[in-house]
C-alpha cells in the first residue's frame, strides 16, 4: 500500500491528487495543459516517467489497448491528524461519564445558520446544480442548517446527531485523531472530544453531490442557555476558511419527523435550474 | 526553452493562477446550505386567489401539496396545486394531516409558478369557518400582494 501510495504522488495524475478539489475544478480545460507542462519540469520528469510506467504495469497490462483508468482517489486532507485542542472533563466514554456531560439530548433542536435567513431557504438560491435539488443528498455542513430539526444521542465513545433533513446520521467518534485514509462521505469523518462542557468536532473527507465540498469543518458546540445550543463552525476550503455561528432552540416535547425526499418529489429541475412540476393527481 | 516558449508558458500560468484563485473564491463563498430547491420558480409579485373545493391534501415530503378544484367561470373546473412546507415544518405551525380534507370549501392564496402550470407557492388559506392558516414566519416569497383570480381557462 505504501508503495502504491508513493507512486500516486509521482504520476501526473498524482499532481492533481495533492491539490484541493477547488483547484482541480478551477484548472480544468486550458489549464490542464499548463498543469501538465508544470508537472514535466526537469526535477519531476524522471519521477513522473518512472512512476507512470510502474503504475501502468501494476494497474493493467492492457493499458496500450486504450482502456481508460479512473484517477486515484486522493487521501483526504487532514487524514491521520489530531483533533485541535485539549480534552478535559468527562469524555463520554462510559455511561457514568455520560452522566457528567451537559444535556444536549432532551427534546430536539430547531436552528438557523448565521448568514441565512430564519427559514434557511429565503434568499439562499441554490445554483442550478446544488445539493438537495432533485432529491440529491445534502452534505456537511449544509445538513446542519434550518429549518428542519436535529437531535443528539449520547452513547459510550460516541455522539450521534440525527438530522431531520434527509434523515441523515452524523456519527462523531470520541477519539484523539482521524483515521489514516477515510472514505469520502456526505457527512464526512467526524472525530472529537469534550473540553469541559463544549463538544469539539473535527470533520474531514466530505463529499458533495454537486457543490465544492469543504476540506474540513471544525465545530465547537455548547449550551449558551439551558434551551439554546450554540454551534461555532469554521468551514475550510483548503487554506481559506469562513467562521459562522448558529443558534438552535430546544423543543422539549417535539419529535424528529420522517423525511424521505423521494416520497413526492413533484418539483424537478433541469441543468439550468428551470423548474417543472408534476401535476399528476394521485 | 526559448524566450517565445517562456512567454507562452508564463501567460498560461498566469491565466491558470487566475482560474485557481477564482475557484477558491467561489469555494469559500458557497458554503452548502440545506435546501431542496430554490423558490425563484414562483412569482412573488403576483398573488392568485383560488376559491374552490379541496380535492386532496398531500402530507408528504419534500413538500406538502394542497389541490383545489376551482370553477373557471365557463362551466369548467381547473385544478390548482399549492406547494407548502414539509410536514415537519407544518406540524410546528400547528397543522396536521387533517388541516384540509377533500370536499372542504376554502380560499387559497398563492404566488403562481412562472409558466403555464396551474401551481404555486402556498401563502395563506381561509377556511369556511373563517379560520386562517398561514405559515409561521411567512413564506419565502413574502405575503399576499394584490390578489387576483387566476387567468381564464387555457385555450
Amino acid at each position: 500500500m505504501v508503495r502504491v501510495g508513493s507512486l500516486r504522488h509521482e504520476t501526473a495524475v498524482g499532481v492533481q491528487s495533492r491539490r484541493s478539489r477547488a483547484e482541480v475544478i478551477a484548472t480544468r480545460g486550458a489549464c490542464e495543459d499548463t498543469v501538465r507542462v508544470w508537472a514535466i519540469s526537469p526535477l519531476r520528469s524522471a519521477g513522473v516517467l518512472v512512476g507512470a510506467l510502474m503504475l501502468s504495469a501494476l494497474a493493467y497490462a492492457g493499458d496500450s489497448s486504450g482502456v481508460k483508468f479512473a484517477k486515484p482517489v486522493p487521501v483526504a486532507p487532514g487524514a491521520g491528524t489530531a483533533v485541535p485542542g485539549k480534552a478535559s472533563g468527562p469524555q463520554g466514554d462510559s455511561w457514568t461519564s455520560i452522566a457528567g456531560l451537559p444535556d444536549f439530548t432532551t427534546g430536539i433542536w430547531l436552528g438557523t445558520m448565521a448568514g441565512a435567513p430564519p427559514s434557511g431557504l429565503v434568499g439562499t438560491e441554490p445554483p442550478p446544480a446544488s445539493d438537495g435539488r432533485n432529491c440529491t443528498p445534502n452534505s456537511m455542513p449544509g445538513i446542519m442548517g434550518g429549518p428542519l430539526g436535529i437531535e443528539f444521542l449520547f452513547t459510550p465513545g460516541r455522539v450521534t446527531i440525527a438530522t431531520e433533513a434527509d434523515r441523515a446520521i452524523r456519527r462523531i467518534y470520541l477519539q484523539p485523531k482521524h483515521s489514516d485514509d477515510p472514505d469520502y462521505t456526505f457527512m464526512g469523518e467526524s472525530v472529537g472530544h469534550w473540553e469541559g462542557a463544549t463538544l469539539v468536532v473535527d470533520t474531514i473527507a466530505i463529499k458533495s453531490a454537486h457543490e465544492t465540498a469543504p476540506t474540513r469543518v471544525l465545530e465547537r458546540i455548547h449550551l449558551k442557555a439551558p434551551d439554546t445550543l450554540q454551534i461555532d463552525q469554521t468551514v475550510f476550503f483548503g487554506t481559506k476558511s469562513v467562521d459562522r455561528t448558529s443558534l438552535y432552540q430546544r423543543r422539549r416535547s417535539e419529535r424528529i419527523m420522517e423525511y424521505y425526499c423521494e416520497e413526492n418529489p413533484r418539483d424537478t429541475f433541469d441543468a439550468a435550474g428551470n423548474a417543472t412540476v408534476d401535476t399528476t393527481q394521485k | 526553452m526559448n524566450r517565445q516558449l517562456l512567454d507562452i508558458f508564463s501567460r498560461r500560468v498566469t491565466r491558470c493562477a487566475k482560474r485557481v484563485s477564482f475557484g477558491l473564491y467561489l469555494g469559500s463563498a458557497a458554503i452548502p446550505a440545506f435546501a431542496h430547491h430554490s423558490f425563484t420558480q414562483f412569482d412573488g409579485n403576483k398573488s392568485y386567489l383560488l376559491e374552490g373545493t379541496i380535492t386532496s391534501f398531500e402530507w408528504t415530503n419534500p413538500h406538502g401539496w394542497i389541490w383545489i378544484a376551482v370553477p373557471d367561470g365557463k362551466g369548467g373546473i381547473d385544478v390548482w396545486g399549492a406547494e407548502t412546507k414539509a410536514p415537519s415544518g407544518l406540524v410546528r405551525d400547528g397543522w396536521t394531516k387533517r388541516s384540509f380534507n377533500p370536499g372542504d370549501k376554502v380560499t387559497l392564496y398563492i404566488h403562481p409558478m412562472r409558466g403555464a402550470t396551474k401551481t404555486g407557492e402556498f401563502v395563506k388559506a381561509v377556511l369556511a369557518d373563517g379560520r386562517v392558516l398561514e405559515p409561521v414566519g411567512g413564506t419565502p416569497n413574502g405575503p399576499v400582494r394584490d390578489p387576483q383570480p387566476p387567468p381564464g381557462p387555457t385555450p
